[in-house]
């Protein structure tokens, strides 16, 4: 049985809706037949994009959408993806194989998408192989209100209105495939870049600049001392490898043992030291937490699903996939007054996707499900959940068997979000509710007899949320019993 | 946790597959399989044709509907063809 504590007065801070954001990247089958499949396609769309899969983003309310990269961002030059479509430049995707890029899906399609899904877009701009101008002009393009070359070009392809655009990344990854650069280089990069990224009429741009990969301190400490004063946010990227390595096997999707179950967990759980070990770093710099820690790329990587060309990163999500993202997002939730924005990657098709497609039919995965269970805590407001984790235990190695995370709305209903790591033993739970009397209660959960289930385009409803069983005293107790491997999200109102 | 890597991530492969690479891929896709669960050769060659003259065929490998390599999708019996403009498939699975 665990104990846990929770009064609604001890608020700690709001946890921004931008924690739900997502990634497309122009990778594999993410933009082009997972989003985009033209206009002439026999799959209803909408000015050639899936209505099943804008219906079913839609009810996940994304705040945010980063795009086009990644690797794609620093090989992207955006003059080729505006104008009519049968006239724009065929590129060659380098970082992707060489695969031909017919730029049919560009700025006006993307910010057409993000109209559709309610979303703020993300733009990553490109530093590694694009120029300081082609940066200052694509912000321009897009957000000029009045007469310029790039405004009168907008409306020359169709889009009188500027459109509002808040979040703009410098680069990506520019430690590695955005220009293998060191800290000390990228830094005056960033400066010189940044200074061009204006900011035109009302519209106000918050700067990302390319943070660590991992467990990179060096690069933090280099950023934040020599352009902290200048930018809004520093990315963080880390991926959940079941294996833990990157130069062999990185595991398969669904086929794992125990010991891999538990591993995966072990590798999720390092997350958050390295949200504690950089956030040290940027608060020497940044002490009043001016500079938003953005996790623009997390989520579980597995080797591609067999039959499946391995440049794609096509990987099949099972309840394993679930956990990693209710664990991800409690301790961004923790973590909230520095962390300001996260990116699962990626939305479509892609690594750990929310939706798969294949031809005219779609499934939505586990992680789908977490992402709308959890959506009640943006813009919330974080309770401070007491409680003590028993140790999930493998071998000679431990970690916490529980995942939590509460939060009060606007409406002020209460929602506590739970993960159950264990692969095998299930846990009971008595919760103390303070100073809030529940109405009525409502309960999630997320759970298979078999831990690497998953959804299937034959059974597309192997996995689903399910009601769970909650009880409440008249003493103000809550209590409910999780499964092994299991998400759950109450709501008290 | 192991040391990670602080260079690429090992992202960046291509979609591009030699002969070689498809026939490992191939081999690992049905080492398990048993017989029922594979096409008969005539129905395999003949899905193969259709998949090399369709235009959604991409590398020369690859289904771009789903993302499949072809030469395994056509020797799984139970697979489909995914083409949203209707299956190539069928008039030759009844050859």
């Amino acid at each position: 049985m665990i104990n846990m504590n929770m009064n609604i007065q001890d608020i700690t801070g709001k946890i921004s809706r931008h924690i739900h954001g997502q990634f497309a990247e122009h990778l594999g089958r993410c933009i082009y037949e997972g989003i985009w499949v033209g206009k002439d396609s026999p799959i209803p769309n909408i000015e050639g994009m899936r209505i099943d899969v804008i219906e079913a983003l839609r009810k996940l309310h994304i705040p945010v959408l980063r795009w086009p990269g990644g690797c794609f961002a620093d090989e992207y030059h955006w003059k080729d993806g505006v104008g009519p479509v049968d006239q724009r430049a065929r590129m060659v995707n380098n970082n992707w194989g060489g695969v031909e890029e017919n730029n049919h899906f560009g700025t006006h399609e993307f910010l057409r998408l993000c109209e559709l899904l309610e979303t703020e877009p993300y733009i990553s701009g490109n530093v590694g192989s694009g120029t300081v101008h082609e940066m200052q002009q694509w912000v321009e393009y897009m957000t000029l209100d009045g007469q310029s070359p790039m405004a009168d070009w907008r409306k020359q392809n169709g889009q009188d209105e500027p459109w509002t655009l808040t979040y703009f990344g410098v680069g990506n990854e520019n430690w590695g495939c955005g220009g293998n650069m060191r800290p000390e280089y990228y830094a005056d990069l960033y400066r010189h870049y940044s200074t061009y990224v204006r900011n035109y009429g009302d519209n106000q741009i918050y700067k990302i600049a390319c943070g660590a990969n991992s467990d990179d301190y060096h690069w933090t400490e280099v950023l934040m001392r020599e352009a902290g004063h200048l930018m809004n946010g520093l990315s963080l990227h880390y991926y959940t490898l079941p294996s833990g390595d990157w130069t062999s096997s990185k595991g398969s999707s669904t086929h794992f043992t125990e010991e891999e179950w538990f591993t995966t967990f072990k590798n999720t759980l390092y997350m958050e030291e390295l949200i504690i070990k950089h956030s040290k770093i940027m608060d020497k710099y940044d002490p009043e937490k001016k500079v938003g820690m953005i996790i623009d790329e997390w989520g579980i990587w597995t080797d591609v699903e067999p039959g499946t060309n391995p440049g794609f990163l096509y990987q099949q999500n099972t309840l394993r996939d679930a956990i990693v993202a209710g664990v991800n997002l409690n301790l961004f939730y923790k973590y909230a007054d520095r962390i300001k924005m996260a990116n699962i990657a990626q939305m479509v098709n892609v690594l750990q996707a929310m939706i798969l497609t294949e031809g005219d039919q779609l499934i939505l995965t586990p992680t789908y499900h977490v992402f709308n269970m959890y959506q009640v805590h943006q813009d919330s407001e974080r309770i401070d959940l007491q409680y003590t984790s028993p140790k999930y235990t493998m071998g000679a190695q431990s970690i916490d068997k529980i995942s939590a995370a509460a939060s009060k709305d606007h409406l002020n209903h209460v929602h506590l979000t739970i993960c159950n790591l264990s692969h095998n033993e299930s846990e009971s739970f008595s919760c103390q509710i303070e100073g809030f009397t529940p109405a009525d209660i409502q309960g999630k959960v997320l759970t298979a007899s078999a831990l690497n289930t998953h959804n299937t385009f034959e059974q597309p409803e192997q996995i689903v949320p399910v009601a769970l069983d909650v009880s409440f005293a008249k003493d103000g107790t809550l209590t409910f019993e999780l499964p092994a491997a299991s998400v759950a999200a109450i709501t008290l109102i | 946790m192991p040391a990670i890597t602080h260079g690429c991530k090992g992202c960046n492969r291509s979609p591009q597959l030699s002969e070689e690479k498809i026939e490992v891929l191939v081999a690992i896709a049905i080492q398990h399989k048993q017989p029922h669960e594979l096409t008969p050769e005539t129905v395999q060659q003949a899905r193969m044709n259709a998949c090399l003259s369709c235009p959604s065929l991409q590398y020369g490998t690859t289904c771009k509907h789903c993302g499949c390599l072809v030469h395994i999708r056509t020797r799984l019996a139970a697979s489909y063809c995914p083409s949203p403009y209707g299956s190539q498939w069928e008039k030759e699975d009844v050859l």
